[in-house]
């Protein structure tokens, strides 16, 4: 037996994943947490990129 | 959806104007009692009165054509159709021709002397100009139109169905002339989604009979009136599967895509319609069917600039 200690366990991965952001939408008159795919910004607006809860991709207007 | 029905009328003869007005201008301005041939009530020009304005001169009403008088409506600020406008007017005027007075749709004028105009005669006779716009559902026409010279004196009613987003009642009035009566309108307008599919009528005829069975179609490829957002989607995915299209849920805001992406949405269509969220039912599996929506949409919206450049 070495007698060496084991490895600490790797720390849990985030929810998001690498390189997402989660970013607060006002969504059926509730703040909304999401995990940004990307933005888009189109004319004056900035939309974020996220899967929705119907499962299609969505640009939601980002409230910054 | 909102439905709502306006009444309303603009009238005429609203002040006392002297017909020989360019040789019996007292000096006394206050009661600018003129004239030897009588006084008759005429459209009170707000921002150009008739009457004396100096010893021997008298103004009278010579408006530019196409003058705004009123404005019906406008949902255009907020994103809005109407659908059915009746209007009528009854007037007298001096000269011997009917002053020009002619609604306005979309800043393209429905002119009351298109004599018991139909589709087919604004198409035929180009009517409506080279507005590159693109009415297939539509009627113009006159349930009762008899202008009649009797004092010269003029009746018309006339009523047409169809998209728009604004209505005004313009005139236009030759040098020296005055008219008296009223015009009116009753109108129809309701709030709903849109559908926004720039279609070719001669090409695409047949599907084009179809959709315009299940809801009415746009004049400029945007503004459309219909039921409600899923079931324009479910009845474009079943009519159009393949072409690109979008929706606009004008209640949750929301701008669904079909055959594209936000890449290929234009920015002035953003900006008209400033949507909460886009959502995409479905890719583009060939982008030239998405470039093709795009340059068509453009194409007939061209008063308005075009997007940048795509990425």
């Amino acid at each position: 037996m070495s007698g060496r200690q084991p490895a600490p366990e790797p720390p849990t991965p985030p929810i998001q994943s690498p390189g997402k952001k989660k970013v607060k939408i006002r969504k059926d008159k509730k703040w909304v947490e999401v995990d940004v795919d990307g933005e888009v910004k189109k004319g004056r607006f900035k939309y974020v990129k996220f899967v929705d809860d119907d499962g299609l991709d969505t640009y939601w207007i980002s409230p910054e | 959806m909102p439905f709502t029905t306006v009444e309303n009328h603009v009238g005429y003869g609203l002040a006392w104007h002297e017909l020989a007005v360019d040789k019996y201008c007292e000096s006394d301005l206050s009661s600018c009692r003129i004239g030897v041939h009588g006084r008759a009530l005429v459209f009170a020009d707000p921002d150009n009165p008739p009457g004396c304005v100096s010893n021997n001169t008298c103004r009278v009403i010579s408006s530019a054509c196409n003058r705004t008088i009123d404005v019906y409506y406008d949902g255009s600020s907020v994103k809005k159709s109407a659908f059915n406008i009746t209007w009528y007017y009854h007037i007298g005027t001096n000269i011997n021709i009917l002053p020009n007075f002619a609604i306005s749709l979309d800043n393209v004028i429905i002119d009351t002397f298109i004599d018991r105009g139909t589709p087919g005669v604004i198409y035929r006779h180009n009517l409506l100009g080279n507005n590159n716009i693109y009415i297939p559902f539509s009627s113009l026409w006159f349930p009762y139109w008899k202008p009649y010279q009797y004092g010269t004196e003029y009746i018309a009613i006339a009523q047409y169905t169809g998209a728009f987003s604004k209505v005004v009642l313009i005139h236009c009035l030759g040098y020296n002339s005055w008219v008296i009566g009223f015009v009116g309108y009753l109108m129809s307008a309701e709030s709903s989604p849109m559908a926004i599919i720039p279609l070719d009528y001669d090409k695409e005829y047949l599907p084009y009979s179809e959709l315009r069975k299940y809801f009415s179609y746009s004049i400029d490829g945007l503004a459309q009136f219909g039921w409600n957002a899923h079931d324009i989607i479910a009845t474009l995915k079943d009519i159009y599967p393949n072409r690109a299209w979008v929706v606009f849920d004008d209640n949750q805001q929301i701008l669904y895509l079909y055959n594209l992406t936000p890449d290929y949405v234009p920015d002035w269509l953003i900006e008209r319609l400033t949507p909460t969220a886009m959502k995409v039912l479905k890719a583009p599996a060939d982008a030239a069917v998405a470039k093709a929506w795009l340059d068509l949409l453009n194409e007939r919206n061209a008063q308005i600039p075009p997007q940048a450049e795509l990425p």
